[in-house]
């Protein structure tokens, strides 16, 4: 805090006595907040820990058996779950604070050594056999019951992927993965489908309130899955792209809308960015089937590009002026 | 000087000022809005993720005006890119003078991309037109940047203007005869002791309230360069490079002692400095130099296993911020492990996704959602 700033105002006769008396006070008693400090080296200790520990397990693996491996990682998950459901506040379909600065961390871990257990006996024992489904759709169940159950958005983050990676999985038929032949156009109608549900999702948590601060947090995944989505969609359906630009157009139309409703500028930067991208694509190609001569094309391909960058700012300029009056 | 109105300058620091004692509960509301109409400021200011995508739209405007140009003059490139690069500049830099002036342009994102633009353009115009030899090309742009400093108030042209005047200095000692080339490190060290010192008395001036956050940087990036100066590893490193020595694995350079001790003093004397004066900038750097600290001495002797260090550091930090959120949870001495204001929620989603990031990715193999390679691709598939 720069004291010389308010003791100008003061002089000036727009802060009273005492208000400045509290100003004088704070900057001389200031107290100062380590709190991100902290946290982040308490998350810096558990990664180093962990990852430590897991070099420790691979470099000895020949002198401890499964069992043991299995045995420590199942009773710091257990143990972790245990101190969890021992300290948690009282379930509440709304914002649940953490009891004390731990229990976040404590969670998180019991979340990430819960994954790899499953992962070490898939890999090891092979207890879902071929079924590669359910060995990731069971931590993904798990992580969503978590997330909801102690109010933690970053397991509920960790839940979305592994819910992704198993729908990722059941839709690729087991012999194309084996042969490294993925159906793509599947798993772009699938991530489109994907990022639809996540975006229903987050619109139903608020509108039901079951958990309504996870809005952002679905919104988010399923807002990038689709997006990324639709643009891989213009090279896989190319006879098409036009028809997958009206879905992209659509799309960012719906997040349009939301980005003006929330006074999100986060959300009105993604869209803009990504439909400027598909947008773009339209036009070079557009450009390329009608061009007879190559260096004329080029040209206008240079001049697309300034001028639509220049609308582009004039659009980028204009919100951020309509979303800061609202 | 500056090219920002100095007027709105100020006011917009008084403003955020006045705005951030309001949230603290020292200025009633009614006080708040007051010095908000006495220090209007008329900048146009964008939020920062619109600042982002401005910052980018107007760097692919550059980037293809530029390639215009260089297309409309292909013939004989070789001869003109000087050229092409200086008219560039100067189009960069009046465009960047009249949205500053005309649009009253401040941070906005286009202001930013034309001014590094311009001066990227002007370094690589006259590294192509002159050819000067490295030394010029470090002063150029120890000048270059120290003028836009001041007229521009840029951070990241701060930074680069401190750090270039290191090179010259680093590039003067150890060129000149005159000088004993393994006096480098120590100038290094004086001149950023000497900077942060001048820097921290200039700081607290209402003169220089437009450049304070120029300041604060070079500020924290001086307590840097004053330790990598001192550092064993980057000194050994550097003079077996520079000055051809040849060391074998676990020989030293002569005194290697004395950059031992700053390598370990200088970091916990940050951290020291930083806790008693409430100074956050010392102690920041000094919690990240710690960690330089142990990268250094386990490069060099490797007492135990990697394992084993990673067990026991991270037992011990573990333990440290425990013990200290415990500890603070009470405020003591004017440091407290709450938060302050409420950021929580934004800082909170920002977490989230480090957690995805980082613990995510094994279990994520199995996807195969487009990715990475479709991301940019659109634009540019055709050319």
């Amino acid at each position: 805090m720069n004291i010389i700033i308010f003791e100008r105002l003061y002089r000036e006769g727009l802060l009273t006595d005492s208000s400045m008396e509290k100003i004088r006070n704070e900057s001389r008693h200031s107290l100062i907040s380590v709190h991100w400090e902290l946290r982040l080296i308490l998350y810096l200790g558990i990664l180093l820990l962990t990852g430590g520990l897991g070099i420790l397990i691979y470099k000895n693996f020949d002198q401890l058996s499964h069992t043991v491996i299995v045995m420590s990682i199942a009773a710091i998950c257990a143990g972790c779950y245990f101190y969890c459901f021992k300290k948690r506040l009282a379930f509440s379909f709304n914002k649940v604070l953490p009891p004390n600065a731990f229990f976040d961390y404590v969670l998180l871990l019991g979340c990430i050594t819960f994954v790899t257990l499953i992962a070490y006996l898939q890999f090891q024992y092979n207890i879902f056999g071929t079924r590669y489904g359910l060995a990731t759709l069971i931590p993904a169940l798990l992580l969503f019951f978590t997330a909801y159950y102690f109010d933690h958005i970053g397991v509920l983050s960790l839940a979305i992927v592994n819910f992704a990676a198993w729908v990722g999985i059941s839709i690729t038929p087991l012999h194309l993965l084996e042969q490294n032949n993925f159906n793509s156009s599947h798993i772009i109608l699938t991530s489109m489908a994907l990022g639809i549900l996540l975006i229903a999702v987050a619109g139903l948590s608020r509108k039901k309130n079951i958990k309504a601060h996870f809005h952002f947090t679905y919104l988010n995944f399923g807002m990038h899955i689709l997006f990324v989505a639709l643009l891989a969609s213009f090279i896989e359906f190319e006879p098409v792209y036009l028809l997958c630009f009206l879905g992209l157009a659509a799309a960012g139309f719906y997040f349009y809308r939301y980005a003006l409703a929330e006074k999100s500028f986060y959300v009105l930067l993604v869209i803009t960015l990504y439909c400027y991208i598909g947008l773009s694509y339209v036009i070079v190609r557009l450009l390329d089937t009608i061009s007879s001569d190559g260096m004329a094309m080029v040209y206008l391909g240079f001049f697309y590009f300034i001028g639509s960058g220049v609308g582009m700012i004039l659009f980028l300029m204009k919100h951020n002026k309509m979303i800061s009056k609202k | 000087m500056i090219a920002y109105n100095s007027t709105s300058f100020k006011n917009l620091r008084i403003k955020q000022a006045a705005i951030s004692a309001g949230k603290k509960g020292l200025l009633v509301p009614a006080e708040v809005e007051a010095v908000l109409q006495a220090y209007p400021s008329h900048f146009y200011t964008a939020d920062f993720f619109i600042r982002v995508g401005l910052f980018v739209l107007t760097y692919i405007i550059m980037s293809f005006s530029f390639g215009l140009f260089a297309l409309l003059s292909i013939q004989d490139i070789e001869k003109n890119a000087g050229i092409i690069f200086f008219i560039f500049a100067a189009l960069s830099i009046a465009a960047l003078e009249y949205t500053i002036r005309e649009k009253r342009h401040y941070q906005s994102g286009i202001d930013d991309a034309l001014l590094y633009g311009g001066i990227i353009s002007i370094l690589a115009g006259v590294n192509i037109a002159f050819e000067p030899g490295n030394s010029v090309m470090y002063l150029l742009t120890f000048f270059l940047t120290g003028i836009s400093v001041i007229r521009y108030a840029d951070r990241l042209l701060a930074a680069v203007c401190f750090l270039s005047l290191l090179v010259v200095i680093f590039d003067f000692t150890t060129a000149s005869f005159v000088i004993a080339k393994s006096f480098a490190p120590f100038a290094i060290m004086l001149v950023s002791l000497f900077v942060y010192f001048f820097v921290k008395k200039k700081a607290v001036t209402e003169n220089l309230l437009v450049y304070d956050k120029c300041l604060v940087v070079v500020e924290a990036l001086s307590l840097v360069t004053l330790y990598v100066a001192g550092n064993y590893f980057a000194v050994r490193e550097m003079s077996n490079v520079m000055f051809d020595l040849q060391l074998q694995p676990g020989q030293s350079i002569p005194y290697g002692f004395v950059f031992w001790i700053s390598t370990i003093i200088i970091p916990l004397l940050y951290l020291a400095i930083g806790i008693q004066k409430k100074d956050m900038v010392l102690f920041r750097t000094g919690l990240i130099l710690v960690a330089a600290m142990v990268f250094t001495i386990r490069n060099y002797y490797a007492l135990m296993a990697i394992e084993t260090v990673l067990v026991i550091s991270g037992s011990v930090l573990i333990f440290i911020s425990w013990w200290l959120i415990r500890y603070l949870a009470v405020p003591k001495s004017g440091f407290t492990a709450n938060t302050t204001h409420d950021d929580s929620l934004f800082k909170k989603q920002i977490e989230s996704l480090v957690i995805a990031e980082t613990f995510g990715q094994q279990q994520s193999s199995g996807t195969q959602f487009g990715g990475g390679s479709f991301g940019g691709g659109g634009a540019s598939g055709d050319y």
